[in-house]
């Protein structure tokens, strides 16, 4: 199918751009600060999805999207598309997090404890009217006059590693696929999977989980913990060798899943053991790590469902291809739209 | 004399610290030594690599916006890379590593204030630790 482009309708669009301003009126009171620190989870959710840690420019691309997450991840995206990328990191473990919050739905008690920290999980879900007459109100933690060193702990996986249930994986030092120097192929690697599934949609993702939950896949696992917090970033020092220096610390959420699978052994004829689905996100994105994680489980799993089609699930979730794929339909099509209309009529 | 903090320590205070407090730490050295730029302050991505339990193997979160600045201060040169845009702390920390670096008279001074600044930083943390340690939770199982 050939497309064919339109020309003319400069002023309109000009306009058009112009009554963003006018229909959308802003009353110049809501500052990129006032988004970034009131509204934490929507600069996440844009920081995740746009593939980038940025939270002031973030703030600001909401800003000047009106709100818009699909408008604000294309901003970021286009704006780092002008910036060169000098540094790699040098390899992050979750588990040398700071801990916001961490929870384990696998044991009650686990070392280290369970630090529900700020959630909505067990919050009655009333409007709170008040809000709207708030001004200036200090956060409740302030009012709290102990001091406590930073929270730092082991995963819940280690336990199981040293009961010998969960296989302690050998340590897989091959460089990662990078999903926006190359052309994704399939079957895609790990790498690629996992980094295209942390800057996926949320809403898509959570979408396969819950199909592969519910029947439509092979895998309902067992949230072995839940974490978020802080992790130091730490690069190569640019001049010299071997030694590295911390750039800052990053937001993230990391889930670990564990299901039982059945397998056929030299010894036994089905012996089951547990496997691990992987989930991990810039930013506070609960649900969207823990349906990261079973997605990586039922990726890992045979069928024929969409959540154990690795190019469905790996293809279809980028908020930037899939809006623009979908919204470009709203744009001039009037001469393929003829032809079919021409097809109609004969 | 105590040991200085390691490159590490001191790059992991100065990127948590405000931009006011890093040029603080760099005013008496920029006010005695002339400090030439060899690499203006300037945007950047570092992509953050990560490894992950389940296969122990490697991959890419995302990026991260980056500034870095080379400069060179009494003949040693300093650099620094920090998450953000503040061109002005990312001038001051690379001040900061190149006295580092040339082991320069102001560096245990130095030292001494990066770690008062370390301990300042876990003050500010301490109360929403303890805030966080409060929510520390134990649920019993029925017929506990």
């Amino acid at each position: 199918m050939a497309y064919v482009a339109v020309k003319g309708g400069e002023a309109a669009i000009e306009q058009s751009l112009k009554l963003l301003d006018e229909v959308y009126q802003s009353n110049g009171r809501l500052e990129v600060q006032t988004i970034l620190t009131d509204m934490p989870l929507l600069t996440d959710k844009v920081m995740s999805e746009a593939g980038m840690y940025a939270p002031e420019y973030a703030a600001l691309a909401l800003k000047q999207s009106k709100g818009s997450v699909e408008e604000a991840v294309f901003l970021l995206r286009a704006y780092r598309s002008t910036l060169k990328r000098d540094y790699y990191s040098l390899p992050a473990d979750c588990k040398d997090m700071r801990i916001m919050r961490r929870i384990s739905a696998a044991f009650k008690d686990i070392p280290g404890e369970q630090i529900l920290g700020a959630s909505f999980d067990y919050a009655h879900r009333l409007l709170d009217f008040s809000l709207s007459e708030e001004k200036g109100k200090q956060a409740a933690v302030t009012a709290a006059q102990e001091t406590a060193a930073d929270i730092y702990c082991g995963r819940v996986d280690e336990l199981l590693q040293a009961d010998g249930i969960l296989k302690q994986p050998e340590k897989d030092d091959t460089q990662p696929y990078d999903i926006t120097t190359h052309v994704l192929t399939f079957p895609a690697p790990r790498s690629a999977r996992l980094q295209t599934m942390a800057r996926s949609e949320a809403g898509f993702l959570e979408g396969v989980a819950y199909s592969a939950m519910r029947g439509y896949g092979a895998v309902h696992p067992t949230v072995s913990e839940l974490r978020s917090g802080y992790v130091d970033i730490m690069i190569p020092y640019p001049l010299e060798a071997g030694e590295a220096i911390c750039i800052g610390a990053v937001n993230v959420t990391e889930v670990e899943a564990l299901w039982p699978v059945h397998e056929e052994t030299k010894e036994e004829f089905d012996k089951i053991r547990l496997s691990g689905g992987y989930g991990c996100v810039i930013g506070n994105n609960e649900t969207k790590a823990i349906a990261m994680s079973i997605a990586d489980a039922s990726l890992n799993t045979t069928g024929n469902t969409p959540s154990q089609d690795e190019e469905f699930v790996l293809t279809h979730g980028d908020c930037l291809e899939m809006q623009g794929f979908i919204s470009h339909l709203k744009l001039p099509h009037y001469v393929t739209f003829q032809s079919k209309l021409d097809r109609v009529r004969e | 004399m105590e040991q200085l903090l390691s490159r590490r320590q001191y790059t992991k205070i100065l990127a948590a610290a405000t931009g006011s407090e890093v040029g603080q730490l760099s005013r008496p050295l920029q006010e005695k030594y002339q400090v030439s730029i060899v690499r203006p302050a300037q945007k950047t991505l570092t992509m953050l690599q990560f490894r992950e339990p389940v296969k122990a193997s490697l991959f890419y979160l995302g990026e991260a916006l980056c500034s870095e600045c080379i400069v060179e201060v009494a003949g040693f040169k300093g650099a620094a890379v920090m998450m953000g845009d503040d061109f002005v702390k990312v001038t001051a920390a690379a001040v900061i590593d190149a006295a580092y670096n040339g082991m320069l008279p102001e560096c245990e001074a130095l030292d001494k204030a990066i770690r008062q600044l370390e301990k300042e930083q876990l003050a500010a943390r301490g109360k929403l630790n303890a805030a966080l340690r409060r929510s520390k939770v134990d649920f019993n199982t029925m017929g506990e």
